[in-house]
This record gives structure tokens, sequence and C-alpha cells, in this order.
């Protein structure tokens, strides 16, 4: 009898050792599969995110491909126009400040920049030292892309002139940007290593916008457009032709038009 | 395009007061067996509530109601409408799809629960939702060549298209997240989970009856013929006469608005379609031209220009950004007529996207 009880408690005390040891053992699994759920979780939302940035600067088609594939062979010729922008005598200007007030006073200038640009439809594609280039028309097409881009530019005179103010006010030296635009068909498409991909625009029209730029200097003018660009702006826009001139690249001189004014008001009825 | 519902920065006022209309929810309740949620955000404007009603009812049979629900789904997912993604997501998880199927489209784009046949319908219907480019014939071919009907091409291309007008709607409205979303929020909802589903198959499944004939002149006529033989011919149709005819704005106004829509998306049928409206009320083919290439003319009112203006916003956008230029272009309308202006480019947008069909004929 006494035997039969012990092993009676024997048993229960067996049984209740292992469901202490399958609850923990329950437990320690539900815990692991809770983590494993928090860290899918975080991947996911990391992905998630990563793919959020990469389509700011790539056609939605093209981040699919990449995601798919691992790769993208998507080029294609879009119609775009590409804006150059630069600050005057940067490098005398550098030599003059203080690391951190440079850096202060460029990013303020990037900041007007980028906001001047992505509010009128463009895309910054690089900031290269001082200079800013934007494309407008892809990586979404735009209608209205070279119209688009000079307006861009005309604002970002306009806010260069209203952080001139602030500089001011802090004793700092002004800023004074010059703008190139020019339109034309590029090549777009992700191109580089597998390790270091970009979506970009290749072709003549981003080393010749790249020019016109320059041009200002020549010209003594704040925003200068090609000819290409030419067409696509109305009365609106008050433009002075400029006189031809050879650019590093071309054989053939370039026409370039000064834009000196832009008014939201139709000034000039059109014949039609 | 947004890959969870977390991503989209969505504006948490909506741009105009839901307003109910009894009468009208009566009328619908007792056509349709439901009247619209949304369509409280629409009143007083009639053809626009319509649409929303009409855009909730079944007017696409030949799409099973599942691929009806995916479709909607990657399109508002494209478009980062929070409230349109937020409804399809939870109506497929209501009409019994794992969470899992959907994290999958939402990571890769692609489900290996779904057929390669449905794959192919959800990755045109991107293409036709982002038109970017505008999807072109060997599209088409690609749908013929997995088995689909060009009925069953022409009913996708047309909810797609349709809902990507309409994630434009609740965008520009920002309209809150769908009480859908809520539907199984406690246990006692969760228990009744299969006889809610059973509850909405059949409330989906009913197909609208609607086999009149419905002639339209105008913008889009093209696209109403190009759907004949399914049910979403004559809903269009009905939904651009009530349009069309609407006294809110005038012609001029909406003949402006699908020009420039259909210019900005590249849609040269669409925009003949325009030109051939703006004739008719005196505009030449040179102050046409003018128009659509600087979006500005001296025969333009400060409404118009204002109108011209945010019609192109809505193209391609950033939704946070597009909900603020609604605010923006708000500002001193009356009601009716910001919420006409705003259906009039929702369906510009998607008849220029819809005319992919016009390839087809």
């Amino acid at each position: 009898m006494l035997k039969s009880s012990r092993s009676l408690i024997g048993i229960a005390a067996g049984s209740v050792l292992l469901n202490a040891a399958l609850a923990i053992s329950l437990f320690r699994m539900r815990r692991r599969a809770e983590l494993l759920a928090a860290a899918r979780e975080k991947a996911t939302a990391d992905l998630q995110n990563l793919q959020q940035a990469f389509h700011q600067f790539a056609p939605q088609r093209v981040v699919e491909d990449v995601i798919k594939r691992g790769v993208s062979t998507s080029g294609e010729t879009r119609q775009v126009t590409v804006l150059f922008a630069d600050i005057v005598e940067f490098t005398a200007l550098s030599e003059s400040l203080s690391p951190e007030t440079l850096v202060r006073i460029l990013n303020g200038y990037f900041e007007a920049a980028s906001t001047a640009v992505t509010h009128h439809g463009g895309h910054v594609a690089k900031f290269i030292g001082d200079g800013v280039m934007a494309i407008f028309g892809a990586p979404e097409s735009n209608a209205w892309h070279a119209m688009d881009a000079v307006i861009a530019a005309v604002s970002l005179r306009d806010r260069i002139g209203s952080y001139n103010d602030e500089l001011r006010k802090q004793n700092l030296p002004e800023l004074d940007v010059r703008i190139g635009v020019h339109s034309g068909n590029v090549v777009a498409g992700v191109v580089g290593s597998r390790e270091n991909l970009e979506y970009t625009v290749i072709g003549d029209v981003v080393n010749t916008a790249a020019r016109i730029e320059s041009l200002t200097r020549k010209h003594g003018v704040g925003i200068l457009i090609s000819a290409d660009v030419r067409p696509a702006l109305d009365g609106r826009f008050k433009l002075r032709q400029l006189p031809p001139e050879y650019v590093k690249g071309k054989a053939e001189p370039v026409v370039s038009f000064a834009v000196e004014a832009f008014s939201e008001a139709q000034s000039d009825p059109p014949s039609f | 395009m947004a890959y969870s519902l977390d991503q989209i920065d969505w504006c948490d006022v909506p741009l105009l007061q839901a307003i109910p209309d009894p009468a009208w929810e009566r009328d619908v309740t007792r056509r349709f067996g439901f009247a619209s949620n949304l369509a409280q955000y629409l009143t007083p404007v009639r053809w626009l509530m319509d649409a929303e009603q009409f855009g909730e009812a079944r007017v696409t049979p030949s799409i099973s109601v599942p691929l009806r629900a995916f479709i909607s789904m990657v399109v508002a997912m494209d478009s980062s409408c929070r409230h349109c993604y937020g409804a399809f997501r939870s109506m497929l998880r209501i009409l019994g799809y794992p969470e899992g199927l959907m994290r999958e489209l939402e990571e890769s784009f692609a489900a290996n629960q779904l057929t390669n046949k449905e794959q192919a319908a959800l990755d045109f219907a991107r293409k036709v939702s982002r038109s970017a480019p505008r999807p072109s014939v060997s599209d088409l071919r690609e749908l013929t060549a997995v088995g689909y009907s060009q009925l069953e091409i022409a009913e996708i291309a047309y909810l797609a298209s349709i809902n990507a007008g309409g994630n434009r709607l609740a965008t520009l409205l920002a309209v809150p997240p769908s009480p859908l979303e809520q539907i199984d929020a406690n246990w006692f909802d969760k228990l009744k989970r299969p006889f809610t589903r059973k509850e909405f198959r059949s409330a989906l499944s009913s197909i609208l009856n609607v086999s009149y004939p419905v002639e339209f002149v105008g913008p889009g006529a093209g696209i109403v013929r190009a759907l004949k033989g399914s049910p979403a011919s004559a809903v269009l149709a009905t939904v651009l006469n009530g349009a069309w005819n609407s006294p809110i704005t005038s012609r001029r106004v909406k003949a402006l608005i699908f020009a420039v829509v259909a210019r900005g998306l590249g849609c040269q049928a669409c925009e003949s379609e325009a030109a051939e409206a703006l004739r008719d009320e005196g505009w030449t083919d040179p102050e046409i031209e003018h128009v659509l290439t600087y979006l500005t003319s001296p025969k333009l009112d400060a409404f118009e220009l204002k109108v011209l203006g945010f019609a192109r916003e809505t193209v391609r956008y950033q939704t946070r950004r597009l909900q603020e230029l609604a605010q923006t272009f708000a500002a001193g309308l009356k009601r009716e007529v910001l919420l006409e202006v705003i259906g009039l480019v929702c369906y510009a947008n998607g008849l220029a996207r819809m005319s992919i069909l016009l390839h087809r004929c």
C-alpha cells in the first residue's frame, strides 16, 4: 500500500516536473517566436523604408525590378530638363570661413535649392561640392518639365535672396548663385557596379546644362537657359537673347537666353 | 507608392466635413442594398455621390470578387491612399485571405498563393494606375497570353483606372481610415467573422443590373464605347453624363480639366476628345495648344487658372503634398464647386489611364 502510494507520488511528481519542463519549454519557444516575429517586423519595416527611399530616386518599375530580380536593365530614352546651380566664387568664400560656418551656410543653400526644385516637380540628383544638379521629367515623366525647371530656377534665386537677408543679419557673407537650364533626350536607368548602383540620367544634355551654367559668368547673368528650353516659355517670362558662345565639347556656338523676370500673371497676350 | 499602411503620411483632418444625405442614402440602399460610406463627404454633388456608389457596386462581373479586391488594394498601394489601401486590405482579410499573403504582396509585389493569371492581372493593374510609361498593346497581349478574354481585360483596365481616380478622391479629401479596418477589432466581432464573411461575399457578388444602353457625348465617349459588353460601360456613361451636365461648373472648365490631365499623362486620344469639347466652347486650335503648353491663357479667368494648376498636380503626386495643395486650392471656394472640381480631376485621371482600351479597338 505504502509502496503504491510512493509510486503514485513519484508519478505525480514526475508529471508535475514534466509539465513544468514542458511549460518552460513552451514559454521559451513562444518567447523565441515573439523575438523572431519582432525581428521580422523590424526587417520588413527597414526594407519598406529602404524601398520608399529608393523610390524617391528611381521610377517604381525600376524599384520593382531590383526587388524581384536584384538588377534592373530597363534603361530608356526620356525627355528631361537639367538644372545646374552653383555659388559664385565659392573657393574664395570657403577659404575665408571656419569649417563649421561654411557647412552651416552651405546647408542653408542646399535646403533652399532642394525646396525650390521639389516644389516645382523636380528631383535633386546630386550635390557636387557647392553645385546642385536637378532633373525635371525623371524619374516621373512631366509634360511641363522645361517650364517647371525655369520656374524652379527663378524660385531658387528668390529663396537665395531671402537667405541672404538672414546671412546679412548674422554678419555672414551673402551668396551669389548662378543657374543654367537645358532640355533634351537622355538615357535614364540604373547604372554602376553591383555594390554601388544609382538611378541616373546620361547624355549630352547633362554636360551642356553644366556648360550653360558656366556661361552665366561670361554673360554676367543669374539664370541662363538654352534655345531648347525657350519654346516651353510664354510671355510671363522676360527673356533676353545673348550672343552665341562656343563652349567646351560643342562644335557649334551655344545660343542662350537670360531669364530676367517671371510673373504669374499673363503680361503679353499671345497672337493666335 | 507605399509599401505598408504605416508609411503613408496622411492628413488627420478631412478637407470637408461629412454631411449625410438621408434621402439619397434611403434611395441607394433600396436600389443597391447599402450606401457608400464615403458619399457623405461628397454631398451635395449628386453625380459624384452616385459615382462613388457605383464604384462600390460590382459592375465588372467577369472579374472574381477576390481578384477585384486584390486589384483595388495594389492600386491603392501604388497611389498611397491610406483610406482605400486600408479598406481593401481589411476587405481581403474579411474574405479570408491570410495576413502573410498580403505582406508578400507588399514586400515583393507577388504572392505564391496567387496564380500566374491573377499575378498578371495585378501587374497590369499597377501599370495602368502608374501610367509611367502608359501601358502598351504588348501589355494587353501579355494578358491575352495568360488566358484573359477581351472583356476581362477591359474590366481589369476599368477597375484599375477607376480605383486610381477613386484613390485621388479619397486622398484629396483626406478621408479618414475606413470603418472596415475596425470590423473585427474585438473578440465578439472575431467570433462572428464567418457570418460577416458570408454577408460580405454576398454583397460583393451581387452584380449591378445596368443592362440599359447609355450613350455619352463628350470627353471619355471613346472609352464608354470601348467598354461595350460590360455593365461598366453604362455606369461610366451615366457618371460622365451627370458630370458633363452638372450646372455647378461650366463645360469649358470641365473640358480644360480633362485636356490638362490628358496632356499630363500623354494620352492623345483623351486630349483630342477634350480639345473637341473646347472647340465646341469657341476655342481655336492655337488657343488650345497654348493653354496646354503653358497652362495659362488670356482667355482664362482667375478661377480657371487656379483649376488648371490644381488639375496638373493630381497626375503624379506625393500624398501629403497633394493634400496640402488641396487645402490651399479649397480656400474661398464653395463646397459644391470644390467637390465638383475634385471629382472631375479624379475622373479625368481615371479616363486617361483607361484609354489603353482604345488600343484594343
